[in-house]
């Protein structure tokens, strides 16, 4: 493959960045997934803009009951941040098994979700955990679910001239249960084969699920919310025959295709024991 | 035994270790050449093609653009790439270019340009018209009347008897018979057979296939070259450019890796062609998505066994058939089929009947070739499960069995004489053997029995348990050298200072050679290895060597190092006696100085070589030394491993994983401590995670690091490597055997055989990645 030329320009602030846009430069942040199609030559862009150092795109902060993390926040940086750590351990667990250290000391969540690749290990748990995409553009704000986000693969919500400013995670507050569970070849430095992310609500009696959020990560195009399995946990308390039937639910829910990493049927499986094996955990 | 050495059996740094990790050592890549030219080859979209008509029209008008090679304008000279001693025995199936393309990936034709973005910028203008025709893509129905036959080409031969027969997809065929198996069936109390496959794997060696030529001063080809054989390379070059091999010099620089994968003439003859007719510097370096399926390849086997035994456990006969796809070209073919049998038959040499027959078969995927195991790593997933299931169906514990049946020293095989390489082999007696030991201490590390009792799947109480334990063992065997077959020979010279220059024509591909064979030279002439100053697979200053691979570099090399160091020590002694005025009885050489025995009167190797050379004999102190091997002393191990089921998910984790390794004695004990670990790692991967997968269209589909997925260090479980005491092999240097293969042969059949001990089920597939065992355990 042929190593294509590129112009390069470092964005200081917002009105860099549309600028550049317009000019057709792509945005890039940690550049873990852009510099591997510049090397592999398969960039239709004019140029890279370098978005990474932008202050508009940092912090992690807590307001209104919800915290916010900034885009171009370092996986390494989110892992290691105490407020993320004591509301969001899913989120932690899920982003740990991203690549290795050194990706992860790189890498960021807004170009994890911005890559939207089906296989994606922040997006299944994110998507549990009911998180908001902020998005701005030279002329407008606006808000969008993650769920909405996602619309095939490597394909989002984002629309020409738009970014990822930051993203919203409301604060679960009942007590509350958090897990991600990938299947990999290996586990570090692998891409899933299929992962399952579960975040249980629970009511005062801290056993009956007031909700139960479930999605589940390279079973399709991109990543699912369970809502059947979600809605057979409503008001329930978790018993061995129901999670057996939501179990079986998710694997239903799931479309996987066979490719190298692994079969259809596998994949439809272990979607259903990786929420097993979480509601497990959790009682 | 107490052995007494100085420098052998002592860990001593690698002498390339510090310039490796400064990046002072330079490999094929670091050599800067100015305007080095490229080369970039054209990968064949298709399986099976023919070339009908090439178009380089436009590829020639571009600036930078130097020359396309192709079938059409370089001279057909059919050879084979498999880098083994003439003459080889592999069929010469290939031409630098041809007018049929016979994998997806296969070289169509070679770009030469100025730099790498303008070769692959005239590969796009170049236009390729084929006839494709429909691929042999399953090797066990090659043989079949209607699949197509992947050699059509008339002047395809064989220059030895190696039952070449392309007019039935064969490329090669071996038997052996020793002793009759159809009556050996009738005096058993039971006869059972089963079958097993084995997967396409890579070596993943670090640098990739590298090669860079360029003329010298005096008009000579020379090739700096990432290969494992230096020597073989040069013949092979000449053979398929028709460039004499006066003309030719080879210089092997450090090496990241070869594993087997760089025992192969793959590239050099295309960069030898090419600078040859240009006379400019070239290039060609393959990138990791063409070195997967362009360089070779692990051969995938289908392997059958039918044994008969007795109630206590007595083997009468056996019969072992392997079937390999040896991919579009016929490299190492016969060889590693026929080490299935030879690596293998004889480690329980008691067994009055066997027999032995293997069959390379071509198919329109990637070429097999030399790899670490060499066909004992896939013979032994089926032989080591056999002996399993013996014992299981006798009720006697698999430790004890082989302590019982495996061959002992002053004992022989009958295979030895049976099988050769494209000739029959040499019988010689097993001069050490200490794997009663290594069983004994492997079972102790890992406390074997009371584990095998508590993990088997009949005392299993709660069934229903996710996860399972169980606990599995095996023994192995490999070679040293090839008998009467390899070759090694060294040269070396005495120094003003009392240092010596030894020029090796063995190859260090990363593994330590030149480190262990400097121990066994300062070992001989008594001094320290800083004052040996090595100098290795360079052909025009080094001797010749086969090469690195059949685990003969430490054994046969070292047997040269040793012989010729004598030499030098006689000489020396010579000098020393003339200039202290005593017989040559009477000298003692101790720490790079001569004395006279039982008292302090002494000059040193500075002094003796100063006045050799400079005022009395006047003559340079030297010797050479050629060896040939006569024998193939096995090294053995005894492996045990625990697993750890996860029966919902079909997740295989090894817990623990013991090797106890009888090498002879370790010249170098970290060293050969690494090979034991580094075949363990590899061979851990390839049993649980590595496989090629083909599209319907025989493409590889993961052929990359993204997709192919190998161990690190991180995915290991707990090791311990246990190395045999008192392990003395006469006919070694120092006692030493080879180290490097053998351990690769462990985990595949011993993790099956502890996946039999949790489930009670057998496996017949590998790697035994979670969707097949979720299927298995389903069953
Ligand atoms: C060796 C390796 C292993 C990996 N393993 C995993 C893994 O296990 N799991 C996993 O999920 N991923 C994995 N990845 C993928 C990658 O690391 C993640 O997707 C990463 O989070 C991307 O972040 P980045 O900042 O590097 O993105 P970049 O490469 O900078 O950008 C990625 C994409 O997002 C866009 N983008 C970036 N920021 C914004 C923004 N603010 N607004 C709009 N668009 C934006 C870019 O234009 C680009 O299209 C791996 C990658 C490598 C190289």
């Amino acid at each position: 493959m042929i190593e294509k030329e590129f112009e390069f320009y470092k964005a200081e602030g917002y009105t860099d960045v549309f600028n550049y846009m317009k000019k057709n430069y792509l945005p890039f942040a940690g550049g873990t997934d852009v510099m591997i199609k510049v090397k592999e030559g398969y960039l239709r862009t004019s140029g890279l803009l370098y978005i990474g150092d932008m202050l508009e795109l940092k912090g992690i902060e807590k307001k209104d009951n919800s915290i916010f993390i900034g885009a171009a926040e370092k996986l390494t940086d989110i892992i290691k941040n105490t407020i993320v750590k004591e509301n969001f351990p899913g989120l932690i667990q899920a982003i740990e098994l991203i690549g290795s250290l050194q990706i992860r000391n790189q890498a960021t969540l807004g170009g994890n979700l911005a890559n939207c690749s089906p296989v994606s290990d922040s997006m299944p748990i994110l998507m549990a955990l009911d998180a908001k995409i902020h998005i701005v553009s030279e002329n407008n704000r606006k808000i969008i679910e993650l769920k909405d986000f996602p619309k095939g693969v490597c394909q989002t919500a984002l629309e020409t001239g738009e970014i990822i400013e930051k993203l919203e995670i409301p604060i679960i507050n009942s007590k509350n249960y958090q897990a991600y569970r990938k299947f990999a070849q290996r586990p570090e430095v692998s891409i899933q084969k299929c992962s399952t992310a579960v975040v249980f609500e629970y009511e005062n009696d801290e056993i009956t699920i007031k909700k139960a959020k479930i999605a589940i990560g390279a079973v399709a195009v991109r990543a699912l919310r369970c809502e059947k399995a979600e809605q057979m946990l409503k008001g329930q308390k978790l018993s061995p025959e129901l999670i057996e039937k939501v179990a079986n639910m998710v694997s239903e829910e799931s479309k996987p295709i066979s490719d190298i990493r692994s079969t259809r049927e596998y994949r439809q499986k272990m979607v259903g024991e990786g929420f097993r094996e979480i509601a497990l955990k959790s009682v | 035994m107490k052995n007494n050495f100085k420098t052998v059996n002592h860990s001593v740094r690698k002498i390339d270790g510090l310039g490796l990790a400064t990046g002072e050592e330079l490999f094929t890549d670091d050599y800067d050449i100015r305007d080095c030219a490229v080369i970039k080859l054209m990968p064949s979209p298709y399986a099976y093609a023919e070339i009908t008509d090439i178009d380089e029209s436009e590829a020639l008008k571009m600036e930078g653009v130097i020359d396309v090679l192709s079938y059409k304008n370089v001279e057909r000279i059919m050879h084979t790439t498999a880098g083994q001693s003439y003459p080889e025995p592999a069929p010469y199936d290939c031409a630098i270019f041809d007018n049929t393309v016979r994998f997806v990936g296969d070289k169509v034709l070679a770009v030469i340009a100025e730099d790498e973005k303008t070769a692959l910028k005239a590969i796009k203008k170049i236009k390729v018209k084929y006839n494709i025709l429909e691929p042999a893509l399953d090797y066990e129905k090659s043989e079949d009347r209607e699949t197509s036959r992947v050699h059509t080409e008339k002047d395809a031969i064989q220059i030895i008897p190696i039952k070449f027969q392309p007019e039935k997809n064969i490329a090669s065929e071996v038997n052996a018979v020793v002793g009759d198996v159809e009556k050996g069936y009738k005096e058993s109390d039971e006869v059972m057979e089963d079958t097993f496959y084995t997967q396409y794997a890579h070596h993943c060696m670090m640098e990739p296939s590298s090669t860079k030529g360029y003329i010298d001063g005096r008009g000579r080809l020379v090739l700096i070259t990432s290969t494992q054989v230096p020597f073989h390379t040069r013949r092979i070059v000449s053979h398929a450019t028709k460039i004499p091999v006066s003309k030719i010099r080879v210089i092997k620089p450090r090496i990241g890796g070869g594993f087997g994968n760089k025992q192969e003439a793959l590239l050099e003859p295309i960069v030898a062609f090419a600078v040859w007719k240009h006379r400019i510097p070239i290039k060609l370096i393959l990138k990791r998505d063409e070195v997967f399926v362009f360089s070779r390849t692990r051969h995938p086997f289908r392997i059958k066994y039918k044994v008969g035994f007795n109630k206590n456990g007595e083997i009468k006969a056996i019969h072992l058939d392997a079937l390999q796809n040896t991919g579009a070209f016929g490299t190492h073919a016969l060889t590693v089929v026929s080490c299935v049998g030879s690596k293998i038959l004889p480690l329980l040499n008691k067994i009055p009947n066997m027999l032995f027959t293997g069959k390379a078969v071509y198919t329109n995927l990637p070429a097999g070739g030399a790899y670490r195991g060499y066909g004992a790593t896939q013979g032994y997933f089926a032989y080591t499960q056999m002996i399993d299931v013996i014992c299981e169906k006798c009720g006697i514990d698999q430790a004890e069995y082989y302590k019982k049946w495996h061959i002992k020293t002053g004992e022989t095989s009958e295979i030895f004489k049976a099988l050769g390489e494209g000739k029959p082999g040499h019988i010689f007696k097993i001069d050490s053997c200490e794997l009663t030991q290594c069983i004994d201490k492997g079972a102790e590390a890992i406390d074997w029995k009371s584990k095998k009792a508590k993990y088997s799947f009949k005392n299993k109480k709660n069934k229903n348990e996710r996860y399972i334990k169980g606990i599995g063992m095996g023994c192995f065997m490999q070679g040293s050298s090839v008998p009467y077959i390899d070759m090694a020979s060294v040269y070396i010279k005495m120094n003003d200072d009392g240092s010596f220059n030894l020029n090796l024509g063995a190859t260090d591909l990363g593994t330590g050679s030149d480190t262990v064979l400097s121990q066994i030279a300062a070992e001989v002439l008594e001094t320290s290895i800083n004052n040996i100053l090595v100098i290795s697979s360079d052909t025009d200053v080094t001797p010749f060597d086969v090469g690195a691979y059949a685990s003969s570099t430490t054994y046969l090399s070292g047997l040269a190092v040793k012989d010729c160091a004598e030499k030098i020590k006689k000489i020396i002694k010579k000098h020393a006696a003339k200039k202290l005025a005593v017989k040559e009885e009477d000298i003692d050489l101790f720490e790079g100085n001569a004395f006279i025995k039982g008292s302090k009167d002494s000059c040193s190797y500075g002094e003796i070589c100063t006045s050799a050379m400079h005022i009395d004999e006047m003559e340079q102190i030297q010797a050479t030394s050629s060896r040939v091997s006569k024998s193939s002393p096995p090294p053995f191990s005894a492996h045990f491993a625990e697993i750890v089921i996860d029966t919902l998910t079909g997740n295989i984790k090894v817990e623990k994983y013991v090797t106890a390794t009888d090498c002879g004695v370790c010249i170098n004990p970290k060293l050969a401590e690494g090979q034991v670990e580094g075949a363990l790692v590899n061979g851990l991967s390839y049993a649980l995670i590595e496989d090629y997968s083909f599209s319907k269209k025989g493409n590889m589909m993961n052929n990359g690091f993204g997709k192919y997925k190998i161990y690190t260090a991180a995915d290991l479980p707990e090791i311990i490597t246990i190395m045999a005491e008192n392990s003395y092999e006469n006919t070694g240097p120092y006692g030493a055997k080879s180290v490097a293969e053998v351990c690769i042969n462990g985990p595949i059949p011993v993790i099956a055989n502890a996946f039999y001990n949790a489930t009670g089920k057998r496996l017949h597939k590998a790697p035994f990645k979670p969707e097949y065992i979720l299927e298995i355990l389903g069953e």
